[in-house]
């Protein structure tokens, strides 16, 4: 069989499995148990699969996945988070969109705070979602915001992904880190733009609340009180990168230990609490792990039947610009973060596309940051994107699932727009982490 | 008899809750050992022993030993998209074909991973890094965690699940 | 046709030898037989290759004897060899080994290449004497049990993690072959490698045992002709070295070479270790092995 067929039938019979309803690791495990019996040979083939999908998640470098989001989840289940988010609530006001424009600012400093796209965007929506519907915000107003800025949480340190691509593709990890700092805050800015230019066009997106006054003191305590010291575990999950006290899934782990001091410090712990953070931790990680442990197995069996080398030597061999390669290669991964998992696009394409950009002389940080803002967009395109699945999951249940593709869209223009920019300007990417080395 | 079934389904959730405490267990020690393991090396000089491998067996276990009970809360993503477009007798059929895709490739998967243990037990393979022990240890424990899935799917497959609780939970 | 997968990345050190073998194979047995390279760790996790070629999952595996040690608990053994292995088919260690392989694992041991090529300790302070006491060293299972006799801080890193831990100075070191560092840009972070080097890398080509009494007599001979070649590029080695300790320097990677008792207990030291390790895992094999591979 030739790749370009067992491409199209592994893809094709994804598709309708996942279409189906059958959860998305399992649907995984059909086509590539049937792939592997093709391609792998049979019974022996099987057997090696069964081995390999263990094999998969035995892996340290999968350890901040499950660290990050306890720490994201022990801020929220403390209420630490939230509280945070009612701060910021107080002191943005008189704007088209306000809570619109609070979720791009809470989520953003979140971001900061937590590694996990998936925990933030459950806390944004959890806390801002039901207040936004209540307020009659249209659902995209509302779900938009929420899952765009949900997804900073990979691009501003502390950051799972960062890490994994960095691991994988042998680039820096605190340069890559801080690379994605300037363009997350660019894409909030964008975000915030948008959202004002919207609803200053169209005041019902977003029905303007009634705001109590507020003395001075009562807008900005709670902000000192409540969001000003979260930026010591910034400080704990970075600083020991930096001091070269840790390792990146260290910091990860140190950061996990501070999240439980900092809800410890705002008298907000309780066994009950870390029970359900940790049982929450379960339930996402082992999610998410065992969607790798699928996955993987998956990309082998695709990269074993010759489908993926086929596809990368397709391009490979049109003889293109360095430009054209970067586009090559952003094209490529646009269209695997439509099917598959963050992890997943980065397994199958790092191989060849290292090489491919040591090649073409592209510079690593701006590989490294297409991964990551790539990756960020598959985690808000159908049929598969994590975050959709998430908002899915805290929506009210008269909400469809059309809609909340249509609420991303607009976001996701935006994040391409920034995409651009990075590989017209690469200096947007390379700036902070030069300071760093200086 | 029916007591019976009820009794067995109260205890196949325990033990499926049993089995994410343990998870629960494996990443509190996973996120407790590191910062350990940074204050021996940065104040004390030394290590804990074989710390990354005993980390990465961990997320061995705890991924494949939580997951039947990430299934049974209905907590592993899919794509309801056409599924919750669908009228409730086509969704009902939709639903009872996945949970028998469900069903029976985690019976085939069962079977070739017991397969994989079994031979590497029959040739005593042991794993040497740190420590040194069978490999079949560490190759029944997808085995084990693909029975309690099947068990799972053939559960909802004999026990729809009523409207809406298709709903992602806790996420 | 024959399909094969190598434990390493393509264009690395680990197929330096394996992609002529392959390339030789493939243009000198036109209507023999072919080679199917299928991939590397992006197809079949690195620790599954030997299990791989010894199911017939596939037929050929380009892999270092340190990821098949749960098939083949003695392979540490062969990268313990301090001769060539054309001695080492001259003197019958290699018929030995090869004979336990299809024994044990149900492969032949066709080729075994990466001669020439030691393994150092790199370190990012210098040190005076052959003594590791207060340094931490990112080990593998290769060298662990040298470096701990030698009093290091043992701690385990994950690949993708050495260039950050180097980086920030979370490790004082790391073993690695002198060939390939620069593969991994973890120079940038390097200030030292220590002389002289201990152990030679092994990477063997295995193919599946039921393949080869599949095959007929031109078609092994065919391959055995390409394994020689593979191996007589073994020799290639000694002017790659030369010209990697010059990149090495070029990018500021100073030399600390040790001397006399110090150079001697260091090497002492690695063999010693090392074969302990071997005959815990098969003693009678470790008495028969020691000697002919020179040890
Ligand atoms: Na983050
Ligand atoms: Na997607």
């Amino acid at each position: 069989m030739g790749w370009e067929i067992t491409l199209a039938l592994m893809l094709c019979g994804l598709g309708a499995l996942l279409l189906l309803g059958l959860p998305v690791a399992f649907a995984f495990l059909v086509v590539t148990v049937i792939g592997a019996w093709e391609v792998l040979g049979g019974e022996r083939g099987l057997i090696q699969l069964a081995r390999n999908a263990a094999t998969t998640v035995t892996n340290f470098q999968l350890a901040p996945i499950p660290l990050f989001i306890l720490m994201g989840e022990l801020l929220f289940h403390s209420r630490v988070a939230h509280r945070a988010i009612d701060a910021v609530d107080r002191v943005i006001t008189r704007i088209p969109g306000r809570l619109s424009v609070v979720t791009v600012f809470g989520g953003t400093i979140f971001a900061a705070l937590s590694g996990s796209t998936i925990a933030n965007t459950a806390m944004l929506g959890s806390t801002l979602l039901p207040q936004m519907l209540r307020k009659g915000y249209h659902p995209s107003m509302a779900m938009g915001p929420i899952m765009a800025s949900g997804a900073i949480a990979m691009l501003i340190p502390p950051s799972a992904l960062a890490v994994l691509v960095g691991s994988l593709a042998g680039i820096s990890i605190a340069g890559l880190l801080l690379a994605g700092v300037v363009p997350a805050l660019l894409l909030s800015v964008l975000f915030v733009i948008y959202i004002v230019a919207r609803c200053k066009a169209d005041p019902g997106l977003a029905p303007p609340d009634d705001e109590p006054d507020l003395t001075l003191r009562e807008r900005w305590g709670p902000f000192f009180t409540h969001v000003l010291p979260l930026s010591a575990l910034f400080a704990v999950v970075i600083g020991s990168l930096l001091a070269g006290l840790a390792t990146p899934t260290e910091s990860a782990a140190l950061g996990c230990i501070a999240a439980l001091a900092v809800a410890a410090g705002y008298r907000s712990l309780s066994l009950a609490t870390l029970g359900s953070a940790l049982m929450e931790t379960v339930k996402l990680s082992v999610m998410i792990l065992f969607i790798i442990a699928s996955s993987q197995t998956f990309a082998q069996v695709l990269s074993f039947s010759g489908a993926t080398a086929g596809l990368v030597g397709m391009i490979g061999g049109m003889g293109l610009t360095p430009l054209e390669v970067l586009l090559g290669m952003i094209a490529i991964l646009l269209f695997l973060g439509f099917f598959i998992d963050q992890v997943s696009m980065l397994m199958v394409t790092v191989p060849i596309f290292v090489p491919l950009a040591a090649a073409a002389g592209i510079e690593p940080l701006i590989l490294g940051l297409v991964y990551l803002l790539t990756m960020e967009i598959g985690l808000l395109t159908p049929p598969f994107g994590l975050l959709l699945f998430v908002m899915r999951g805290v929506a009210p249940p008269e909400i469809r699932m059309l809609q909340i593709y249509a609420a991303v869209a607009p976001f996701v223009m935006l994040k391409l727009l920034v995409l651009a920019l990075i590989v017209a300007v690469p200096d947007v990417g390379t700036w902070l982490p030069a300071q760093m080395a200086r | 008899m029916f007591r019976v079934l009820t009794l067995l389904d109260r205890l196949f959730d325990r033990v499926l809750l049993a089995l994410a405490w343990l998870a629960a267990a494996i990443f509190a020690a996973i996120a407790l050992a590191i910062p350990v393991n940074v204050v021996l090396r940065n104040g004390f000089g030394t290590a804990i022993y074989g710390l990354l491998e005993l980390i990465e067996y961990g997320l061995l276990a705890a991924t494949f030993l939580a997951a039947p009970w990430v299934l049974a809360k209905n907590a592993h993503v899919s794509v309801d998209l056409v599924v919750t477009a669908l009228g409730p007798g086509w969704r009902r059929l939709f639903e009872a074909l996945a949970n028998l895709m469900g069903a029976a490739v985690s019976a085939v998967f069962l079977w070739y991973a017991l397969e994989a243990a079994a031979r590497s037990m029959a040739r005593g393979s042991m794993v040497r890094a740190s420590f040194i022990f069978p490999e079949w240890w560490l190759l029944s424990i997808a085995p084990l965690a693909m029975a309690l899935i099947l068990v799972e799917f053939l559960r909802r497959l004999l026990r729809p699940a009523a409207a809406g609780d298709r709903r992602l939970m806790g996420l | 046709r024959l399909r094969a997968v190598s434990a390493f990345v393509f264009g690395t050190v680990g197929t330096r030898a394996f992609e002529p073998f392959v390339a030789w194979v493939n243009e000198n047995g036109r209507g023999v037989v072919q080679i199917d390279v299928i991939g590397g760790p992006e197809a079949m996790p690195p620790f599954e290759a030997g299990n791989a070629v010894s199911t017939g999952v596939v037929d050929i595996a380009n892999v270092t004897s340190a990821f098949y040690t749960r098939l083949l608990p003695w392979a540490d053994a062969l990268h313990l060899a301090t001769n060539t292995v054309q001695e080492q088919r001259a003197n019958g260690c290699f018929a030995l080994m090869d004979a336990r392989h299809q024994s044990e694992m149900n492969v032949k041991l066709l080729a075994r290449t990466g001669d020439h090529v030691p393994f150092h300790l790199y370190l990012t302070k210098p040190i005076s004497g052959a003594d590791l006491t207060g340094l931490t060293i990112r080990t593998t299972p290769v060298y662990r049990a040298m470096f701990e006799a030698l009093g290091a801080t043992l701690v385990q890193t994950a690949p993708g993690e050495v260039y950050a831990a180097l980086e920030r100075g979370a490790i004082d070191g790391y073993g690695w072959p002198l060939q390939g560092v620069l593969d991994l840009g973890w120079e940038a972070h390097t200030k030292y490698r220590v002389d002289p080097g201990f152990y030679q890398m092994d990477v063997n080509f295995l193919i599946n045992l039921d393949t080869w009494n599949a095959l007929d007599d031109a078609q092994r001979a065919l391959l055995e002709a390409g394994a020689r070649h593979a191996e007589a590029l073994n020799a290639r080695n000694i002017e790659i070295n030369a010209e990697e300790r010059r990149k090495q320097a070029a990018a500021g990677i100073e030399t600390i070479a040790l001397e006399g008792a110090d150079a001697a207990l260091w090497v002492e030291t690695a063999q010693r270790e090392g074969w302990k390790v071997v005959h815990t895992a098969d003693p009678a094999l470790a008495e028969a092995l020691a000697p002919c591979l020179g040890g």
